[in-house]
């Protein structure tokens, strides 16, 4: 069964849809059968890995409302081991769609849960704001990967997001938990670290991941060639830094092995331990 | 002068077995709906009575029961220690018409009234689950930013302040990984 993690921010430019596709990518040079689920009406995950959105027969809007299986609805990308369900557009229109259905805030999950046993890793790229399509990402997901600006100060405002999260664990999704929080766009003083004493982040610091991201203006570029970063130069930083969060990442669901000692995902301390 | 003209016990017994039948037919859904109405309770786990007795109520007989209920009941605070009200936003404050139908409800024997058909509780019914839409509109605003509610406290330094909202964080991720079911 794969492990279905969530991409989410309501906060934008912090490198959700860079994450994704970057993460997705690199899952998939290390032979991990991954899907991307671009929930973004934008689409620019969904652009990022070279699908051509006019040309799609269906989309994620199809599969909300039922006009297309989930299955005719993904598509291949020139990675094997890579494939996305593409978004667009049309995703405006889902939450609309969809006011008179009951349970329509699980209807993603059901879907997703079909083709679960397809893939090792599912990433949901969430958009930025905590509308119905980033709580149905939410709702889908076991687990929440929080992208934010290598800057201490961006943590005010998360509190918004990890409430609705502790919400809709509640209501409806028992099995949601917080993998962690990812730092982006570290400037380089910070060489990848984050550059925050240790007393003010304090127990914190236990939820980020030890992979931290550097800015790199050829993360962005890249997309522009509808290619992953680790596809398009896999010697440049950015490409380096999401081959080690996809590492860090199989370490933590696959082989249960956490760098410096901590609890493997399963274990009972896990619970506290959050970030891989 | 007292003359005892029964037995206490026949009178006992036919109290005791007149609330175990009252209770017995109790509607515990409507009485449940009342008791989160009239006491704002989010969520009741379990209920029973425990004791019934006869009181007299603007001049007519009325009865009184007690329960024993079980409620979960969460306390939410600021960062600067300030109560937040936060169990009035999961469930929405009683309007005066369900307020006053409580307090009808109330006030009424459980019995039926003389001279009346019966009818059961009349309160304002509420989801038993929170809707999609109410946690966005809910607790989207249930940031927990001592600038938006209750008195204004002094600013702390940079420093504390992040200080303060990464302990927060930690502590809802906790929560939250905490509560994860497999």
């Amino acid at each position: 069964m794969a492990n279905v993690i969530c991409i989410v921010s309501q906060k934008g430019g912090t490198g959700k849809t860079t994450t994704a596709v970057n993460l997705a990518g690199a899952l998939a040079l290390f032979e991990r059968r991954t899907l991307l689920i671009d929930c973004d009406p934008l689409g620019n995950a969904t652009t990022g890995l070279g699908i051509e959105k006019p040309t799609l027969s269906a989309d994620l809007a199809d599969v909300f409302t039922g006009n297309a299986p989930i299955e005719e609805a993904v598509v291949d990308t020139e990675l094997p081991h890579l494939r996305v369900l593409p978004g667009r557009f049309s995703l405006m229109e889902v939450e609309k769609a969809l006011s008179l259905s009951a349970d329509r805030q699980r209807r993603l999950r059901k879907r997703v849960e079909t083709i679960a046993e397809d893939y090792e890793y599912i990433l949901l790229d969430a958009p930025p704001s905590l509308n119905f399509l980033a709580v149905s990402a939410m709702v889908c997901a076991d687990w929440l990967l929080i992208p934010v600006q290598c800057q201490i100060y961006t943590l005010e405002g998360m509190g918004q997001l990890l409430a609705i999260a502790g919400s809709l664990q509640q209501e409806h999704n028992p099995g949601l938990s917080v993998a962690g929080v990812l730092f982006t766009m570290c400037p380089d003083a910070a060489e990848g670290q984050i550059s925050c004493p240790e007393e003010i982040l304090g127990t914190f610091r236990k939820n980020l991941f030890h992979t931290t991201i550097p800015w790199d203006g050829q993360l962005r570029e890249s997309s522009d060639f509808g290619r992953p970063l680790v596809l398009h130069d896999i010697t440049a930083r950015g490409a380096r830094a999401y081959l080690k969060l996809a590492m860090e990442l199989v370490h933590f669901f696959e082989q249960e092995i956490r760098p410096f000692g901590e609890p493997s995902p399963n274990s009972k301390d896990s619970i506290e331990a959050g970030a891989p | 002068m007292k003359i005892r003209i029964t037995d206490p016990e026949i009178i006992r017994k036919q109290e005791r077995d007149l609330f175990e039948v009252i209770s017995e037919n109790l509607d515990w859904e409507a009485l449940s709906k009342v008791f989160r109405a009239r006491h704002r309770l989010a969520k009741i786990t379990g209920m029973a009575s425990r004791h019934g007795d006869f009181v007299a109520l603007k001049d007519e007989v009325a009865y009184r029961l007690d329960f024993d209920v079980q409620a979960v009941i969460g306390v939410v605070f600021d960062r600067s220690g300030n109560y937040l009200d936060v169990e009035a936003e999961i469930l929405e404050p009683p309007s005066p018409a369900s307020a006053a139908a409580a307090d009808e409800n109330a006030a009424s024997p459980p019995g039926p009234e003389r001279g009346k058909t019966p009818k059961p509780p009349q309160v304002e019914t509420e989801p038993d689950t929170i809707s999609l839409d109410q946690i966005i509109s809910n607790r989207s605003e249930m940031i927990l930013d001592p600038g938006r509610r209750g008195t204004p406290s002094p600013k702390p330094p940079p420093g504390q302040k992040i200080s303060k909202i990464a302990t927060e964080l930690a502590d809802m991720i906790s929560d939250i990984n905490g509560k994860k079911k497999r």
